[in-house]
């Protein structure tokens, strides 16, 4: 079966302090800057966009959780603050700029209370106007839907009836909210340095407070962006239009897009989605070519493909609980004795060979030199027999139904046996893998694992993946069960800025120091690579106007020849 | 695999061999003529089975055809000492060959390159060496998968796998259908119930999908209940999946024939000599549906073999690394395109595998059941 | 009889209710297979997960739980757990593109089985016998998922050419012609098999009844050789064809087409099956077990009747 595997989102946004570089012209759908030869024009608009698009879990807001529904979602549900539509290879792609609100808001309080004005005269598109009151509705319809979203707004004062019981959540007295006035009062518990981020992810995204407490699905919640979903069945297919009560250029981030209408084609069958796309049926391929055919389609198609680097990070996790791992040595060996070029090559090239945890388009990313763990299977078989669990026995845990990833799995065991260690495979299927080697019962010494981000702020990755206070029992997401104290603490501290210094470069330091100290010091995981994903167009389309922005490319802004 | 019955030419729900024709009816003069008027008396039934199979050349190239194919399996260990000088699970994915006289990769290097405006260029690697036939000495001869593993190797492991599930899974079926069908026909009345409404429930099930339910659930954490001790990766999983799914289709047929048998009157006879249940079952009915039993199982064999092939498609079945013929048709194909070889030997050898097996399997039902014929049974 | 039709039908029920227990144990005691866990997504609160198990039942004793799900499935409200999606609706969605390559197929293969089966007998003996039966019997041989593979990459997939489409559905109301083209290689696929089965049991049936009395009656009173094929000998021998048509149908609508759906990504109940087990979401699994095991049970139970019916021999007990 040719699936791809469930795999957590990310929306992306921000970063890039203080040095926002803000390119005049790139909002509002029009007037894009051609004069730079890097800048992507805007286009004309056109009647109707075909595309084949990956499966999804839900199409409603409050629920889903997959990268192909958060990337229609940019187009139609916004939150109070969004991220910036840019070209993150040209442009600051990673900026926070007001979305529904007018702007980023006013932080007060240390850093504690957030207020935030909605825009006047915003409607959703079955009419109703957007009211101040709907954030909060939004909040509380996520916990009632038991939302997988719910966790990330744990800072917010009076959140936690909510948490004990989210379907019995009624109220949240830290967030106030004024119809008349529009204005919007969170107030959180400690500072909270990635808060506008969280701001910005669709279960942030206001729905009309009409919306049924309950998967909404056909058609979709009332949408308050360019665009709406007008139909949806799962799995099969999808139509969005155009919005008619969206308020032209209102809001500068988000361009009003091309496309009257999108008809998109949904499977996960990648060499169905790109022969679509290359017989001209179909106009965009979501999905990812398939791994064998992209020579072939590159060859036949060199001006209809593009690559992008993702803000994801691909990497091995060893439990630092259960020998041979918690030895240094040990950690270190398997550093040494995995070849990143043949693990992007098992991915026929489609990835960037890393030693960092973070990705590189983060602005806290420093690349580490030299390069910490140069491909060394001599040296690493010496550290196995340093640390004294030679021919230890050890169990490498990977995902069966992927081929990638059980060929990645099986790529690792074969060279933990050239080092020393009797190597073991135990392959699971995706759809549990990650409850299963995140229960501490099942005590999973080493193996595969992968992480996109949800939002572009290293508390996404250090503090969900590598913080040692955050390990628990069950449903655990620090798989290495990485508990470096004096790291535990300097994120703890990274995390809880205000959002003032949360952009700093001191604070980019910071996390960038963090980077070194648990990748190159405690070799706390095994990064390998950051994956490259294709976007395939069929010659009606202009390539050019496509852009990447952080995680993902924006339909409403491709254009036709 | 899909089909659900193929017991023989049998149908085994309507349609099946019934037990009034076993071989032991035919009598001297009828049988002489079927044997060209040569001496039969005094032989033994199945003497004169074996005789006639002797004869079916067909049948007997084809079964040599499959003893081939076990011995090849069965010396897989020699030719990766030997002649391939890697392991069944033995990766090599940055190794270099020589192919008469030059260096080349096992699996193709990409790399990728990003420009100072940020534009991604990916050139593709990741494309496994092909055929090699004799080219590179013995290794490599039918070509690497993606992991620079011997496909060659890992085809006669994977034989062995596929074999071995095959066999035993269709060796604890027949067992069993043969117990139940034995239980069933004798007691008849409330175990016969029992049994029947037990054939009647795995009939229900769409059987690939009864089996891939199984396969996965059992494949996660194994089986430990009661004494039974077995982990998710044993070969046992499988077989134990497969021998299950397909106990009605050999028992149901076998539980009509000893239904009929048992109304006959040498069971009357041996009953009135005080011979107890068991040793009806087993030495008066037992050898009067041996026939049967050993056609239905040479049949099913190539039933549960392509059968394993199926779960593996679907993940189901062997575990890996250790490769089986369905893994290595399920792994071959996302390199398709690159590749088609990965798939397209392991299809061949399982086709060919089968084929003898089939018939080499309708020659000995000719021999042992030549007057056997389709027939409705209720 | 009466009696004999309730009987059966009770049975009927009672393996049903007892084939979706089984598919309901097999899955709820999955490792790691809690549902809850995963609908709470990786920032998993224990409440939430508290409150998700309630809401689902999960809560409950695991007998209840199963009469739970049976008693929504029934009245439509069954959901799955990964995507919320309704199981008989889904369910229902699939069975146009089910139905049409169990139709297609079926007419293929009946056709086809039938004609070489003739054949066949006809010759019997002969090379073009020998050459049909060993044709079929290859047939039987070949693993359903690597045809399925073969022929999709040959001939879809620039193998040899790409003249068909790369897998996927078309819906008949959507476009007949792509319909019927998209559906060439499943159709293929998956009677390649039934037609060489056919075909054998169909031969033996004509050489049988070849020998039958009726049939040396016919040849006594002179008849064509052809007349006594066609009208006598094919048509007693049939007749168990059609039997074995009807359960080998009932299977493939049933659930039984999965692998060939799943390589050529058709999206019928099939396909819907294997994405379940690869999700592990058991309420998807428990609706197409039990939609599956009707057609096969029913189809059953209907050609018994029909046979009690027809055949004044067999007894009803």
């Amino acid at each position: 079966m040719r699936r791809k595997r469930v795999r957590s989102v990310a929306v992306a946004t921000v970063v890039a302090a203080g040095l926002a570089l803000v390119v005049g012209a790139c909002g509002g759908g029009g007037g894009g800057s051609s004069s730079t030869t890097s800048a992507a024009p805007s286009g004309s608009t056109f009647p109707t966009l075909k595309v084949v698009w990956g499966t999804t879990d839900y199409m409603d807001p409050g629920l889903s959780y997959r990268l192909e529904s958060w990337q229609l979602f940019q187009d139609t549900y916004l939150g109070l603050v969004v991220k910036a539509r840019k070209s993150c290879q040209t442009d600051d792609c990673t900026k926070i700029e007001p979305g529904l609100a007018t702007s980023i808001g006013t932080v007060s309080n240390g850093a504690k209370t957030y207020e935030f004005t909605l825009r006047k005269g915003l409607k959703y598109s079955n009419g109703e106007p957007v009211k101040a009151s709907d954030f909060k509705n939004t909040i509380i319809r996520d916990f009632n839907l038991n939302s997988p979203g719910i966790g990330f707004y744990s800072n917010i004062v009076g959140i936690d009836a909510c948490e004990a019981n989210p379907t019995k959540c009624k109220d949240i007295s830290g967030i106030v909210t004024d119809d008349n006035a529009g204005t919007i009062k969170i107030d959180l518990k400690a500072p909270q340095s990635d808060f506008l981020y969280v701001l910005s992810i669709p279960f942030s995204s206001l729905v009309p407070s009409s919306t049924p407490k309950k998967d909404t699905e056909n058609p979709p919640p009332a949408a308050n962006g360019p665009y709406y979903i007008a139909s949806y069945s799962p799995s099969k297919s999808f139509v969005v239009k155009r919005n008619p009560y969206w308020k032209k250029g209102e809001i500068s981030a988000i361009p009003d897009g091309n496309p009257d209408k999108i008809v998109a084609l949904m499977t996960d069958d990648l060499a169905q989605a790109a022969q679509l796309v290359a017989s001209g049926k179909y106009m965009y391929d979501e999905n990812t070519l398939p791994t064998d055919r992209l020579s072939f389609y590159k060859n036949k198609y060199p001006n209809l493909i593009k690559f992008f680097t993702t803000p994801s990070t691909y990497y091995f996790f060893m439990n630092q609980r259960t020998p041979p791992f918690n030895s240094l040595q040990a950690r270190q060996a398997v550093n040494y004795a995995i070849d990143r070029n043949q693990l992007v090559n098992l991915r026929g090239g489609l990835g960037v060979p890393t030693y960092n945890f973070l990705p590189p388009s983060y602005p806290q990313y420093k690349k580490l030199t030299p390069t910490p763990y140069p491909y060394d299977l001599a040296k690493a078989k010496q550290l196995v027999q340093q640390s004294g669990t030679a021919g230890m026995k050890v169990t490498v845990y990977t995902i069966g139904d992927v081929s990638i990833d059980k060929a990645t799995g099986e790529y690792l065991q074969g060279q933990l046996k050239k080092i020393g260690w009797n190597a073991q495979i135990r392959e699971l299927a995706g759809a549990n893998y990650f409850t299963i080697i995140g229960n501490q019962s099942t005590k999973a010494q080493i193996g595969f694992t992968d992480w996109f981000e949800d939002y572009p702020y290293p508390t996404d990755w250090f503090n969900v993946l590598l913080n040692g206070d955050r390990i628990t029992q069950v449903h655990n997401n620090n798989y290495g069960n990485v508990d470096v104290k004096s790291a535990n603490t300097e994120m703890n501290r990274l995390a809880h800025l205000p959002p003032s210094q949360a952009l700093s470069s001191s604070t980019n330091d910071a996390w960038a120091k963090l980077d070194n100290d648990l990748m190159v010091k405690n070799a706390a995981a095994a990064p390998y690579l950051n994956g490259i994903i294709t976007s395939f167009f069929s010659d009606q389309m202009n390539v050019a106007c496509d852009i990447f922005t952080d995680n993902q490319d924006d339909p409403a802004q491709f254009c036709m020849k | 695999m899909l089909r659900r019955r193929r017991a023989g030419s049998a149908h085994p729900f309507t349609v099946a061999t019934t037990g009034q024709e076993e071989f032991t009816l035919d009598t001297a003069s009828e049988l002489a003529a079927e044997e060209g008027g040569t001496r039969i008396e005094g032989r033994s039934p199945w003497a004169l089975a074996a005789r006639r199979l002797r004869r079916n050349h067909v049948a007997l190239v084809f079964l040599g055809i499959f003893l081939l194919v076990l011995v090849a399996c069965l010396l897989a260990p020699v030719y990766a000492g030997h002649v391939s000088h890697l392991a069944k699970n033995d990766t090599n994915p940055g190794g270099v060959i020589t192919v008469n006289g030059q260096q080349v990769n096992v699996i193709s290097q990409g790399h990728t390159t990003i420009g100072k405006d940020g534009t991604v260029h990916v050139f593709p690697g990741g494309v496994p060496i092909g055929p090699q036939w004799g080219a590179a000495g013995g290794s490599y001869v039918l070509g690497a998968d993606d992991l620079g593993r011997d496909t060659a190797t890992r085809l006669l492991y994977g034989g062995r796998n596929s074999l071995f599930i095959g066999g035993f899974s269709a060796l604890i079926c027949t067992f069993f259908s043969v117990v139940f069908a034995l239980l069933a026909g004798y007691f008849r009345g409330v175990p016969d119930w029992i049994i029947s409404r037990f054939f009647d429930l795995i009939w229900a099930f769409p059987v690939v999908l009864l089996g891939i339910a199984l396969g996965t659930a059992l494949s996660i954490n194994g089986f430990n209940h009661w004494f039974i001790h077995v982990s998710g990766q044993s070969l046992w999983i499988p077989t134990a999946v497969i021998s299950f799914v397909f106990i009605p289709y050999i028992g149901r047929p076998l539980r009509g024939q000893v239904l009929a048998l048992r109304e006959r009157e040498f069971i009357e006879a041996a009953t009135s000599q005080g011979a107890g249940p068991l040793r009806i079952m087993f030495t008066e009915l037992l050898p009067n549906i041996a026939s049967s039993v050993l056609v239905l199982f040479t049949l099913i064999v190539a039933n549960t073999i392509l059968t394993e092939a199926a779960l593996s498609f679907l993940g189901a079945g062997v575990q890996p690394p250790n490769p089986s013929w369905g893994t290595m048709i399920a792994d071959g194909q996302n390199k398709l395109a690159n590749d088609p070889w990965l798939s397209l030997f392991p299809g061949i050898m399982l086709a060919i595998t089968v084929l003898s097996l089939n018939i080499f399997g309708d020659g000995l039902r000719d021999a042992l059941d030549p007057r056997a014929k389709v027939r409705i049974e209720h | 009889m009466v009696a004999f039709i309730i009987r059966r039908i009770f049975g009927m029920v009672l393996v049903l209710l007892c084939v979706t227990f089984i598919v309901y144990l097999i899955f709820i005691k999955i490792p790691g297979g809690d549902p809850a866990q995963r609908i709470a997504g990786k920032v998993a609160t224990t409440g939430n997960i508290i409150a998700i198990r309630h809401k689902l039942g999960l809560d409950h004793n695991f007998v209840i739980q199963w009469f739970d799900m049976l008693k929504s499935l029934f009245s439509g409200q069954l959901v799955s757990y990964y995507d919320g999606t309704n199981v008989a609706q889904q369910i229902w969605e699939g069975m146009p593109a089910t139905f049409s390559l169990c139709i297609g197929a079926g007419i293929i293969w009946l056709g086809f089985g039938v004609l070489i089966g003739t054949i066949s007998a006809v010759y019997a003996g002969r090379f073009s016998d020998r050459m049909i039966t060993g044709l079929a019997l290859v047939g039987i041989s070949l693993p359903v998922a690597w045809l399925g593979l073969i022929l999709r990459y040959l001939f879809a997939e620039d193998g040899l050419g790409s003249w068909f489409p790369d897998g996927g559905y078309v819906p008949l109301t959507q476009d007949p012609v792509q319909w019927a083209y998209s559906l060439i290689l499943p159709w293929l696929t998956l009677s390649v098999l039934f037609i060489g089965f056919y075909g054998r049991v169909l031969r033996s049936n004509i050489l049988d009844t070849i020998n039958e009395d009726f049939v040396r009656t016919a040849k006594a009173k002179g008849l064509s050789s052809r007349r006594i094929m066609v009208k006598h000998v094919l048509r007693a021998s049939l007749i168990p064809i059609v039997t074995l048509f009807g359960l080998d149908f009932a299977a493939v609508l049933g659930g039984g087409a999965i692998i060939t759906e799943t390589v050529y990504t058709l999206h019928g109940v099939g396909y819907y099956a294997a994405q379940a087990i690869g999700n592990l979401d058991l309420p998807p699994l428990m609706g197409v077990t039990l939609y599956g095991a009707t057609f096969i049970v029913v189809f059953s139970t209907l050609i018994d009747i029909a046979y009690a019916y027809l055949d004044p021999r067999i007894r009803l007990s």
